[in-house]
């Protein structure tokens, strides 16, 4: 077992502390174009995810990846999450995830 | 407060599975948590798992308490079928660790089948460690489907770590600020964890001022498993006291429960028992 590179939950504010780093954020799509998709963080943020998924995607979709900027993350992995995906409960976890109880995550 | 000379802690001593009345009611003593960590089901990330300490080739603990079976939930990010066992890596985003699942029985074949590399999972395993090296021996996978389970897991993991730090080592102070979820508002009747999140639910009732809520609550509080095995029911001071609601409001609802057929007096009419059955 291994925690060496764990990847922090985001949302889009939450994405600048990473940078260089492994991420992993829920974003509801908005366009998928050549190279990238285009989506709105839990926290309401547009973000750029760099990489192709695989079609079809669902509304929500889970990336994992380095982030890049403070609203571009280079995805890995993409994990479609459905069509009905609770944003405000994955927000909240975030921001419990790097606040007050961060030292079981990262 | 005792009615006559009837003695709570004696009447309940004898009650079955669940720890009497006397150790409920006050600090949890830590022979009888001992007794239930044994089969407990934690909720960990794999951060919390890789912390956990350890004294030998099985035995962990953190924040105090006994792992013996750990949930964990993340994606299959490696995967290997062999003839009796399927060896994965589970990572959660905390960290990974190496699962083996050993597959005997057909069922167990087919289990596995429906777990595909990159899939979200829900696990019930053994921590192991080997060599230095820990892993964990699952005995059940089950694809994510819904993925708000996700969060509602790490969720848990943080309620079940603030539970077991600060809630039930806590000190007076904490206990007496925050309701507790502990023991006294069971109504599962297989109390294996050693935190409940269904109780904390009916706190809020306890000073609600519509006679139902409260007649709601001494109900929950009389079809307790360790309530319905007593011969002796429960008194009215002691369930005033456990829910903290005045004994006036109590004796009312117990009346009317007990008109309501759900009750009934025991012993002499402070004492009361619910009709439920076991």
């Amino acid at each position: 077992m291994d925690t060496s590179s764990p990847a922090a939950f985001v949302n889009g504010a939450l994405l600048r502390r990473y940078i260089g780093q492994k991420v992993r954020a829920v974003i509801q799509v908005i366009r998928s174009d050549v190279g990238s998709v285009i989506g709105k963080s839990t926290d309401d943020q547009q973000i750029v995810v760099k990489g192709s998924p695989q079609p079809p995607l669902t509304t929500y979709l889970e990336v994992i990846g380095i982030a890049e900027t403070d609203n571009t993350i280079r995805a890995e992995v993409w994990t479609n999450f459905g069509d009905s995906f609770d944003v405000q409960n994955y927000n909240e976890l975030c921001k419990l995830a790097n606040g007050e109880f961060r030292h079981l995550f990262i | 407060m005792y009615g006559g000379d009837f003695d709570g802690n004696a009447a309940f001593a004898g009650g079955g599975f669940m720890p009497s009345q006397a150790t409920t009611q006050a600090h949890e003593s830590s022979s009888s948590l001992k007794n239930r960590d044994v089969r407990t089901l934690l909720p960990l990330t794999l951060k919390q798992l890789s912390s956990a300490s350890t004294t030998g080739e099985s035995n962990f603990s953190i924040d105090g308490v006994d792992i013996k079976t750990v949930v964990i939930v993340g994606r299959i990010s490696r995967m290997e079928n062999r003839i009796t066992q399927v060896d994965f890596v589970v990572d959660d985003g905390t960290g990974w660790v190496d699962c083996v699942r050993w597959c005997h029985a057909r069922q167990e074949t087919e289990e596995m089948e429906a777990v595909k590399l990159g899939m979200y999972v829900r696990l019930h395993g053994h921590l192991k460690i080997f060599q230095g090296k820990r892993s964990v021996n699952v005995f059940s996978v089950r694809p994510v489907t819904d993925f708000n389970e996700i969060v509602h897991h790490f969720t848990e993991c943080m309620y079940v770590h603030m539970y077991n730090t600060k809630l039930r080592g806590g000190s007076i102070t904490q206990d007496t600020a925050t309701p507790r979820p502990q023991m006294p508002y069971s109504t599962m009747p297989t109390p294996a964890k050693p935190y409940q999140t269904g109780p904390s639910n009916q706190f809020p009732n306890q000073f609600n001022d519509s006679m139902h809520g409260v007649k709601q609550t001494v109900l929950n509080y009389l079809n307790q498993p360790m309530h319905i095995v007593s011969e002796a029911g429960v008194h009215c001071d002691i369930i005033a006291r456990e829910l903290r609601i005045p004994l006036l409001q109590v004796k009312e609802a117990l009346e009317q429960l007990s008109n309501d057929g759900c009750i009934y007096s025991t012993l002499d009419e402070t004492c009361f028992k619910s009709t439920a059955n076991a």
